[in-house]
């Protein structure tokens, strides 16, 4: 039992020591940003110091010791903010790296060896912050700080008090000011209850004390305290705050609001960990309701004709839009329970980021923005590997070295950007640089040399076209081989990720001013809206995502509709003209027929209008992959124009047509659509 | 080794001949009658197409088809095997199941060259029972795309 015991709470070590060690290494690369703020040295310590208690009582030495030593040194930062130096922020990057070290020891189960380097890094910081201590401290933080969960708890609590916020400065008194606080002090205790002060114990102060802030909550109102406090200051100025100066910003420099951070999320709300295979169950169970859930609206439709006077077949058709609505309600939440901030993964690069720049030479400002923007958490996970790839390539490739860029007439230093938002149904996250961009006649004449495309294709590709090369198998631009891009694989690895989640990968660049590389992702792949139509007995599913309309087309209108242009059927819709697919002509399931619908989608931009028999209306479908089925080297082969299958209302099963996969093949196939099948 | 180590074969019926799966690679056995089937456009032609397995899509495939063997029409006797293949699901559309039959392990030979009209790159084995023989099948084979199916043929 002890040993099962002890593997749970290793777990839960191990779970909290990544978190911990994010968090940390977030906040070195901040201080290296923005030097030693407060906010962040906190936070910091606040980390180290519980990954020091849980490693303590889990018996990691070698990474209490560690975090012991530097808890030291951010307390010392705390106090003077002055010291923090590059040699620090080094020290406390490489402390990271070999926490993270030990912590892949802990979780291999290799013991603890010795381990010079741990010592050397021990003895650093002990000269550090030895170092430190002889200087005197003439630069302490003054402030007194309240976190915003404090500050709202204060606020709640004490909402028939107030609560000021006082601070004044000696001036004129030069000796005993220690006690002249301590008086102030004294006198406003009858008065109310005192929160805080600077400094904290007023018995403990040696020498001057030309300043002195407190926090009080009293029944009393400003005058009264005003009063109270002019008795033992006589001719001194103070000033005094209540709780909305403080949260408008006014109360000066003495207080300080700590904006919420990482750790104390728990704190203002709760939350509990949940296995995400329970959450799958969860998803693939309401999966299933929601295919019952259209079935019984199916069944109601039938009992709706012919049950007028059958009173309990009336209850039934009034429960069951509830049930219809509760499924959709409970989809909904639990996806939302799915969904996690893309910035999950973009606050995983600013480490990364940092280490390409060096091994580069390169000076790259890393940006954020849409941190907050949410998509499915497996959606997530897939695209972390490509958006790496990604930011290499854009450090490596896209930006510029500093003396390039001064040359250029640039900033010396490169700005790579992580950006996120929605647009209607899709997620987009861009890999955005400011570098050298990619020149349109490289690539067609790189594309040439390789046999990607023959010189007549080349002649007739636009920008557009030739920048997409750079995704096909076997292309890379770079001059050199390195260790960080460039071995020709990678980039057609990310468009095969990317389009295995459904997404598309689109490239803009300008030469000289950077490129813009934008992932475009579905917002789930679970459960989406379709438009559900029949061809020769089959019913199919559309996304509704990709239909912009759908038009009747009877003998009447019909030679209106569709023209014939080179032996080609086309429909003009909206001033555009578009190709005309006949489904049954595509899948080969028999002749055409004259009447029917047309389906008119898109994708990018490209537009395809699809003739079917008949539709049957909108309906909420799951998803359900063929993917163990279809594709290349599997069972069916690869089928062009399916993207998957879902379950009918009857509990039959119907397929998703894949509207870019008809485009793609259509393209392909030229005239002759009516291939041979594949795998075949 | 036990001496009468035995195996559960099931057996079923196709175009004459009788064939046997590892009872133990069997999820379940279905009537055609009772499921709708899912055409699937531009498949190969032995894709009978997919059924829906409580809430999982599953390819059924037309064994006789798939060992170009005459065809039997569909009638009440037409079943679905429903075998277990690496975590996946897949239907086999047999056109009788007969029985299950305790097979001695030793009483499967490896499988002659000419002995049925199915390609040999599907058979695992020949089972002898009292008078019968009963093809056993190799169903990861039966699985894999036509292609390897080629390959099989070359390498030999």
């Amino acid at each position: 039992m002890e040993n099962i015991d002890f593997e749970k709470f290793k777990k839960l070590f191990l779970q909290e020591a990544d978190e911990q060690l994010e968090i940390m290494e977030k906040a070195v690369m901040q201080l290296e940003e923005n030097g030693g703020e407060r906010e962040i040295i906190d936070e910091f310590f606040r980390m180290a110091h519980s990954l020091k208690g849980s490693a303590g009582s889990m018996g990691y030495t070698p990474i209490a010791n560690l975090t012991h030593e530097m808890e030291n040194v951010l307390d010392k930062l705390r106090n003077s903010p002055g010291i923090l130096s590059d040699d620090i922020i080094d020290l406390l990057f490489i402390s990271l790296d070999t926490l993270k070290h030990l912590r892949e020891n802990v979780e291999k189960g290799l013991p603890e060896t010795e381990n010079p380097e741990i010592d050397h890094l021990l003895q650093r910081f002990g000269e550090i912050t030895s170092k430190d201590s002889e200087k005197k401290e003439t630069d302490i933080d003054k402030k007194i700080y309240l976190t915003s969960q404090e500050l709202k708890n204060l606020k709640e609590k004490n909402q028939e008090k107030n609560v000021f916020f006082i601070c004044f400065e000696l001036i004129h008194q030069k000796e005993m000011q220690s006690m002249v606080a301590f008086l102030v002090l004294n006198n406003l205790k009858d008065e109310g209850e005192i929160i805080k002060t600077y400094p904290p114990h007023l018995d403990e102060v040696e020498g001057d004390l030309p300043f002195f802030s407190m926090l009080i909550c009293t029944e009393k109102q400003t005058d009264e305290i005003s009063r109270v406090i002019g008795q033992s200051l006589e001719n001194e100025e103070f000033k005094i705050y209540t709780l909305e100066d403080i949260e408008n910003g006014k109360s000066g420099e003495y207080f300080q609001e700590v904006k919420e951070s990482f750790s104390q999320r728990g704190e203002s709300r709760e939350s509990i960990r949940v296995d995400i295979e329970k959450v799958d169950q969860l998803m693939k169970l309401v999966g299933e309701l929601v295919i019952d859930k259209e079935r019984l609206l199916e069944i109601s439709k039938g009992i709706k004709a012919n049950s007028r006077d059958n009173l309990e077949a009336q209850a039934l058709l009034q429960t069951i839009p509830h049930v219809d609505f509760i499924a959709t309600e409970l989809h909904e939440s639990v996806m939302d329970i799915r969904m996690y901030p893309v910035g999950s993964i973009f606050k995983r690069f600013p480490r990364l980021v940092r280490d390409i720049s060096r091994q580069t030479g390169k000076d790259v400002k890393l940006k954020f923005s849409g941190e907050d923007t949410e998509l499915d958490r497996t959606i997530l996970q897939e695209v972390f590997d490509p958006l790496v790839h990604l930011v290499r390539n854009a450090i490596d490739h896209g930006i510029e070295t500093p003396d390039r860029r001064e040359k250029e007439g640039k900033p010396s230093q490169g700005l790579l950007a992580l950006n996120a938002w929605q647009e209607e149904n899709n997620i987009i996250i861009e890999v955005k640089d400011d570098g050298a961009g990619v020149d349109p006649e490289k690539i067609k004449s790189r594309a040439l040399e390789k046999g990607l495309i023959t010189a007549k294709e080349g002649e007739e590709m636009d920008s557009e076209s030739l920048l997409e090369l750079i995704l096909e198998p076997g292309f890379s631009t770079s001059e050199t081989v390195n260790d960080l891009s460039g071995r020709g694989v990678g980039m057609d690895v990310v468009r095969t990720n990317i389009e295995k989640l459904d997404g598309e990968v689109e490239i803009t660049s300008q030469p000289g001013e950077g490129t813009s590389i934008k992932i475009v992702l579905p917002l789930t792949l679970a459960i989406v809206q379709a438009l559900m139509v029949r061809e020769k007995g089959n019913d199919y599913a559309i996304p509704l995502s990709a239909i912009f309309e759908t038009i009747l087309v009877n003998k009447n209108n019909r030679r209106e509709v569709i023209k014939t242009v080179k032996s080609r059927e086309v429909v003009t819709w909206r001033e555009q003209v578009i190709p005309l697919i006949r489904l049954g002509e595509f899948f080969q399931l028999g002749n055409s027929h004259e009447e029917g619908f047309l389906i008119i989608g898109g994708v990018k931009g490209r537009m395809v209008a699809i003739m079917v028999e008949g539709v049957i209306g909108e309906q909420e479908i799951v998803v359900k992959s063929l993917g163990d089925f279809m594709g290349k080297d599997k069972l069916f082969g690869e089928i062009p124009g399916i993207s998957g299958a879902t379950i009918k209302g009857n509990g039959e099963v119907a397929l998703i047509l894949d509207i870019q996969g008809i485009l793609k093949s259509f393209k392909k196939g030229g005239d002759s659509v009516e291939r041979q099948s594949t795998g075949c | 080794m036990a001496k009468n180590q035995q195996i559960q074969l099931v057996t079923f019926q196709l175009s004459g001949e009788e064939y046997g799966v590892d009872i133990l690679r069997i999820h379940e056995i279905k009537r055609l009658k009772e499921i709708g089937i899912t055409h699937v456009p531009r498949a190969p032609e032995f894709v009978e197409g997919v059924i829906n397995l409580r809430g999982d899509v599953i390819p059924v495939i037309d064994l006789g088809k798939r060992f170009d063997l005459e065809n039997k029409k569909v009638d009440k006797e037409t079943r679905i095997i429903v075998v277990k293949q690496e975590d996946k699901f897949i239907g086999l559309l047999v056109d009788r199941v007969n029985e299950v039959l305790n097979v001695d392990k030793e009483a499967i030979d490896e499988p002659p060259r000419e002995i049925s009209q199915v390609n040999s790159f599907f058979i695992s084995g020949i089972a002898r029972y009292n008078e019968r023989l009963v093809i056993v099948l190799d169903i990861g084979n039966i699985l894999s795309p036509r292609e390897n199916e080629e390959l099989a043929k070359i390498a030999r």
